[in-house]
């Protein structure tokens, strides 16, 4: 009776411990009890999705070597083979559970009908010292979900072209490539065509050789610190050369010897490209803003050039002034030697004006846009007036001035004379700078032919200065340059003069020409041609060039037939239209009746009847029309002492023309309402 | 008769004339149309009918067109006239009158001799 008692104890605790088991077991195919020391397997459960046929395999009770042997050998696939093996045995086993209480090893089976792929043996310790519990459990579904979820992360990335990789280096193989479907696509291959160690060996080959070492880097880093990212270039198959991201982290879940990452790829191309073309971008600014900045400098450079070539100019006709006043001072009861200082003085003044007032004129000559005014001008006089301005600075010097010969035939011509003046001061006062004490300056003037419309002048100014070297003289006429900068006379000028008077000549169609010894003084040739002036000698202002009266239309207001017709006769010679009134009321009228603008002045007689002029006028002005207020009304009368401002009778008119009418009056006045009415 | 000759006679003054109506024979254009000019015949009704202002009007008017035409002493006497009756105001010196007569009947005839 006890025992049955006992029995069912312990066949209820079987009971339950079997449920338990079963339940358990659920995700395992099979549960085996294993007993290292004694290398025995015994099934606790096995499932009914076990294959027959590995079933049939552990069920005889062999060994757990060999069965553990004959299972990897038939069933494993072949790379997964020896690592499995491995593991599996004892002295793995029990070296690993030293440590931790279980562990799984994952692997792929062979190809096999139920297409079954990713198994998990999973290792547990037990009470019992050296017995292990091994379970085999098909997971493939459980991957197929974690897969889903990467999947639709996968997705997310290859819509920013980012693939997903796994690389594997693994001990003693070779490196492994993983790449997601996105990720092949940006290597230029078909998912599934190579193998990891293929796709691997195939990545690898295109990456860029100067940037292998960087890539290998990146790996390293990332194995190291847990996190890295490298950029390269990489020659795709189809597109060429493009820009890769990759980036990564370990593989935490890679459980053989070895390492692995897990990363991302990514082509950015685009971005690099893009960033190739902002640095070219800046670099093209940057040289833009180099441009500018020596176009400031040059500018700035023009500009000090300029400011001393004007204090240059400047300075010879106020040292000529300045000159004349000292004379002045010290002859101060010589009244014909004041007489002469004054004219000298104001013909100095007056350079010195225009020079001031050019002084615009000359920078623009510089930067090419002057415009040179030609006007009548008198050669002779205008070399005189240059010799008078230097004059003064040469006999302060010491310096003779010889003017024998300066004056030409054919004088009166048209020319460009400030700047003519500019070039021969220049010359001259060169000559004064440059010379030696008790030197010499000879100008001459030459009239080398004349043609009856030009005439060509030569103008040569000699001195007995220090002279040219050969080498200065090619440089002479360039701006800046001085050969000896310490010049013996007193004021050092700033080396541009000859630069401006080349500009000059050659501005007015001439030639300057050089000859210089050194040591011995120097030889400068002027060629200039100029227009002659024709036009006669003004000494009666111009009369106003005949006005132009053609489209002008009048009214003209007049009783008497006779005075009438004489003034149409006269307005017929002007061209000037007119429609006729025999008295006020019908100028009124005639007026009224035409639109604005119509007419362009009146021509008024005073003594009419009907209407009177002043009437008639007045009349007018009251009219509510745009011109009535400003239309020109110009009364006819006999009478000489009118005064149109004051005398009543001509309160709304704007002039008067005396009778018995002259037509150079009428023409006169009717120009002077014409241009201003139109 | 030429021009110069009529100028001469009838107290003109050619060279003022010819200065301004450049062609002489545009001059005798307007000349010969004097005759038909009906200042002179106004001023005579005016004075006879004693209408004053037409009386100044009218002699206003001679004195221009004689002027116009450079007929001096036509042109004196009726200014003359004229500012006797300027105003208007009556005539007091009828003496004033007949050496307008006499001077465009001194033009008439000349013409008909042009």
């Amino acid at each position: 009776m006890s025992t049955s008692y006992l029995d069912k104890n312990v066949h209820r605790r079987l009971e339950l411990e079997s449920d338990i088991l079963n339940a358990l077991c659920a995700s395992y195919r099979a549960l085996y009890r294993v007993n290292l020391d004694t290398d025995t397997a015994e099934p606790y459960a096995i499932s009914a999705k076990m294959r027959p046929e590995v079933a049939l395999l552990m069920e005889p009770r062999l060994p757990y070597s060999l069965a553990i042997e004959r299972y990897i050998t038939r069933f494993v696939q072949p790379t997964d083979q020896n690592r499995l093996r491995v593991q599996t045995s004892a002295v793995a086993i029990l070296a690993r559970l030293a440590d931790e209480d279980s562990f799984t090893l994952r692997y792929r089976v062979q190809p096999n009908p139920s297409k079954q792929q990713y198994f998990n043996l999973y290792v547990a310790r037990t009470g019992t010292p050296h017995v292990v519990v091994i379970g085999f459990r098909n997971i493939d579904r459980l991957l197929k979900s974690v897969e889903k979820g990467q999947h639709e992360l996968e997705q997310t990335l290859a819509a920013a072209r980012i693939g997903l990789f796994r690389l594997e280096f693994e001990e003693n193989c070779p490196p492994r490539l993983f790449a997601n479907d996105t990720m092949c696509g940006l290597l230029g291959i078909e998912p599934d065509t190579l193998t990891p160690e293929q796709a691997f060996a195939y990545w690898q080959s295109r990456v860029d050789p100067a940037y292998l070492d960087t890539a290998q880097a990146g790996v390293d880093a990332i194995l190291k610190t847990g996190i890295g990212e490298v950029n390269y270039p990489w020659n795709h198959p189809k597109l060429g050369v493009i820009y890769i991201r990759c980036g990564g982290v370990p593989d935490q879940n890679f459980d053989r010897p070895g390492s692995a990452v897990k990363g991302y790829h990514q082509d950015i191309t685009d971005t690099v490209i893009t960033r190739k073309k902002q640095e070219e971008e800046l670099a093209q600014v940057n040289v833009q803003l180099q441009r500018a900045v020596e176009d400031a400098n040059r500018a700035m450079a023009a500009k000090s050039e300029f400011l001393s070539r004007m204090s240059h100019d400047i300075r010879t006709p106020i040292n000529a002034i300045l000159g004349m006043l000292d004379i002045a001072e010290k002859y101060h009861e010589d009244y014909a030697r004041l007489d002469d200082c004054a004219h000298k003085i104001r013909s100095a003044a007056n350079h010195l004006l225009s020079l001031v007032n050019d002084v615009l004129d000359m920078n623009r000559l510089e930067n090419g846009q002057a415009k040179l005014v030609e006007a009548p001008a008198d050669l002779n006089e205008l070399v005189h007036d240059c010799v008078i301005m230097t004059q003064t600075q040469a006999e302060r010097d010491g310096l003779t001035m010889t003017v024998d010969h300066i004056t030409v035939e054919h004088n009166r011509v048209r020319c460009y004379a400030l700047q003519l003046r500019q070039i021969l001061i220049n010359l001259l006062s060169n000559a004064v700078k440059y010379n030696r004490p008790g030197g010499n300056i000879t100008l001459r003037a030459d009239e080398l032919y004349c043609n009856g419309k030009t005439v060509t002048v030569q103008y040569t100014v000699r001195d007995t200065g220090i002279g040219m070297s050969e080498e200065f003289q090619q440089h002479i006429f360039e701006p800046f340059t001085q050969e000896n900068p310490g010049a013996r006379t007193k004021y050092t000028g700033s080396g541009l003069g000859l630069s401006i008077v080349r500009e000059l000549v050659e501005r007015m169609g001439g030639t300057i020409q050089l000859e210089s010894l050194l040591g011995e003084g120097s030889l400068f040739i002027v060629t200039l041609s100029f227009a002659l002036d024709t036009a006669p000698a003004a000494d009666t202002p111009a009369e106003a060039p005949a006005a132009d009266l053609q489209g002008m239309r009048v009214l003209v207001a007049e009783d008497n037939a006779l005075n009438m017709e004489i003034t149409q006769f006269m307005l017929d010679e002007l061209h000037v239209a007119y429609e006729c009134a025999e008295n006020g009321a019908e100028a009124l009228c005639l007026y009224k009746n035409a639109p604005a603008g119509h007419f362009d002045a009146i021509l008024m007689d005073m003594m009419m009847p009907v209407m009177d002029g002043t009437a008639a006028a007045a009349a007018i002005r009251a009219l509510p029309r745009e011109d009535a207020a400003d239309i020109p009304i110009i009364a006819l009368t006999a009478n000489v002492c009118a005064d149109v401002s004051a005398d009543a009778a001509y309160a709304d008119m704007d002039d008067c023309l005396f009778k018995p009418v002259q037509p150079s009056h009428l023409q006169a006045m009717l120009a002077k309402y014409y241009v201003q009415h139109s | 008769m030429t021009l110069q000759e009529f100028y001469a006679r009838i107290g003109g003054d050619y060279n003022a004339t010819i200065s301004r109506l450049p062609s002489e024979a545009l001059i005798k254009k307007f000349v010969l149309k004097y005759p038909g000019d009906p200042s002179f015949n106004q001023l005579k009704d005016a004075l006879e009918a004693q209408d004053w202002e037409l009386a100044f009007r009218a002699s206003h008017t001679l004195k221009g067109v004689a002027q116009n035409l450079g007929m001096d002493r036509l042109y004196k006497a009726a200014a003359t006239l004229c500012d006797a009756v300027r105003g208007p105001k009556p005539l007091e010196d009828a003496s004033l009158w007949p050496p307008v007569v006499a001077a465009n009947e001194e033009v008439l005839e000349a013409i008909r001799e042009l």
